[in-house]
């Protein structure tokens, strides 16, 4: 090889190696990080945006307010996300990317993830509040190991099922005790919150046939893509609330916030991605499934929210049992070399 | 005979894994340059980025280690047989035919 020196190194190689596996480490675990706490706060910030105008209007706006918000928060990730694929010069892989398997088997996972477990996620918040919400959605891992049990003959470890079992001891202690007044159908939100598990559970699980081969960027703007457009033109004119929708587009307030809670969804989205071609999908998923934590964060520190302490010590339990779900601990530690 | 259509760029990566036996970040760009030489993603950082993701997927590996000259890490990577798999279910027909 020209230019290139044949001496053994093997010291020096070995050690500039490790910097560079475990510099790659750190920003991924950063990223899988940032990608909980923005879902978090795209979730807090969509909650407020539910209690503005228009989707306050009418008894009927129960079911459909949700709805509406979750195809204009997803439409919105959308155009955030491809002005960031824009400026990076990303637009023909999009294009490119869509035509492959892979791809099209992005598009697929987006119905189940958008649509399907996005409304759930959104009815859940409008019927129980964010804070309930995210521990209880959070269980998506536990969902996904399920399918894979039932769909693909993959056998539960005793790990994932003693994760399985700390996740259900959480759930019922989140359940147990309805927060007083605020929410007259809370169990309706808490069905609607395990909806949008089994949403996000089975798009895990369909979403991993060959996304190791698109760039991450680019597939989570074709996720987005779809599921704006499947939100908007399909379940929106289902629901009946095209009249709602664009009520919501002539009211600035509310289409500011949700441009903003928006734009948290995309830096998650974008994180949660790139946290899996970095570190893998399984340590990327167990870092972002925190926003159940963060959310109940931000809810008590920045938003005063008051939170019982059955839901603080089940949603840690929701949120441990989750990751032990996903990751082996000490095999985590080890390949950081800690 | 039909044209190829322009594969996104990490799928054709890991097709030019496949037809040769080793490739550092360099020789692959080398090679690659005139299907995606004018895209803004196609700069050194980018790509080797990428190999480290398809490395830590495990679509790739590490087949040597090196020092270049001015003493930069100069990786060689090979593809594995999970890339082989993939590659076989998912590249399009067309590019299939060696």
């Amino acid at each position: 090889m020209v230019g290139k020196i044949q001496l053994n190194h093997g010291a020096v190689i070995k050690s500039k190696q490790a910097k560079m596996q475990s510099r790659f480490a750190r920003v991924g675990s950063a990223y899988g990080l940032l990608s909980g706490m923005t879902f978090a706060l795209n979730s807090i910030i969509l909650g407020f945006a539910l209690a503005k105008g228009p989707f306050t209007l009418g008894v009927s706006a129960m079911f459909v307010a949700p709805l509406v918000a979750a195809a204009m928060n997803d439409s919105m990730t959308a155009i955030w996300l491809l002005i960031y694929n824009i400026m990076k010069g990303n637009f023909k892989e999009i294009i490119r990317s869509v035509k492959t398997k892979p791809g099209m088997m992005v598009c697929v996972a987006a119905i189940l993830g958008g649509p399907f477990a996005m409304g759930s996620y959104l009815l859940a918040i409008q019927f129980c509040g964010p804070a309930y919400t995210m521990p209880i959605s959070a269980l998506c891992p536990v969902v996904g190991a399920i399918l894979a049990r039932i769909f693909m003959k993959q056998k539960l470890s005793t790990r994932v099922g003693i994760g399985m079992a700390i996740c259900i001891a959480g759930t019922v202690l989140i359940s147990f005790a309805p927060p007083e007044g605020v929410y007259p159908h809370f169990y309706l939100g808490l069905l609607f919150a395990f909806g949008s598990a089994i949403g996000w559970g089975a798009e895990g699980a369909l979403a991993t046939f060959g996304m190791s081969m698109v760039n991450p960027d680019v597939a989570i703007t074709i996720r987005e893509i779809t599921s704006g457009l499947a939100s908007s033109l399909i379940v929106v004119p289902l629901i009946a609330g095209m009249a709602m929708f664009g009520q919501l587009l002539v009211t600035p307030g509310t289409m500011v916030i949700i441009g903003i809670a928006a734009l948290a969804g995309a830096v998650s989205f974008l994180t949660w991605y790139k946290a899996n071609a970095m570190i893998g999908v399984a340590p990327g998923m167990a870092l972002n499934i925190t926003y159940s934590l963060w959310g109940l964060i931000f809810s008590f520190f920045i938003f005063g929210v008051s939170l019982s302490a059955s839901l603080v010590v089940g949603a840690i339990a929701v949120t441990l049992g989750a990751m032990l779900v996903v990751v082996n601990p000490f095999e985590l530690l080890a390949n950081k070399g800690v | 005979m039909k044209k190829k259509s322009i594969l996104p760029m990490n799928f054709r990566m890991l097709h030019f894994f496949s037809t040769i036996k080793e490739a550092t970040v360099d020789s692959l760009m080398h090679e690659l340059k005139s299907e995606y030489g004018t895209e803004r993603q196609f700069s050194k950082k980018n790509i080797s980025n990428s190999l480290f993701s398809m490395r830590e997927n495990g679509l790739i590996e590490d087949s040597k280690v090196e020092l270049d000259n001015s003493g930069e890490l100069c990786i060689y990577y090979r593809i594995n047989d999970e890339g082989t798999r993939l590659l076989s279910k998912y590249l399009p027909r067309e590019w299939k035919t060696a």
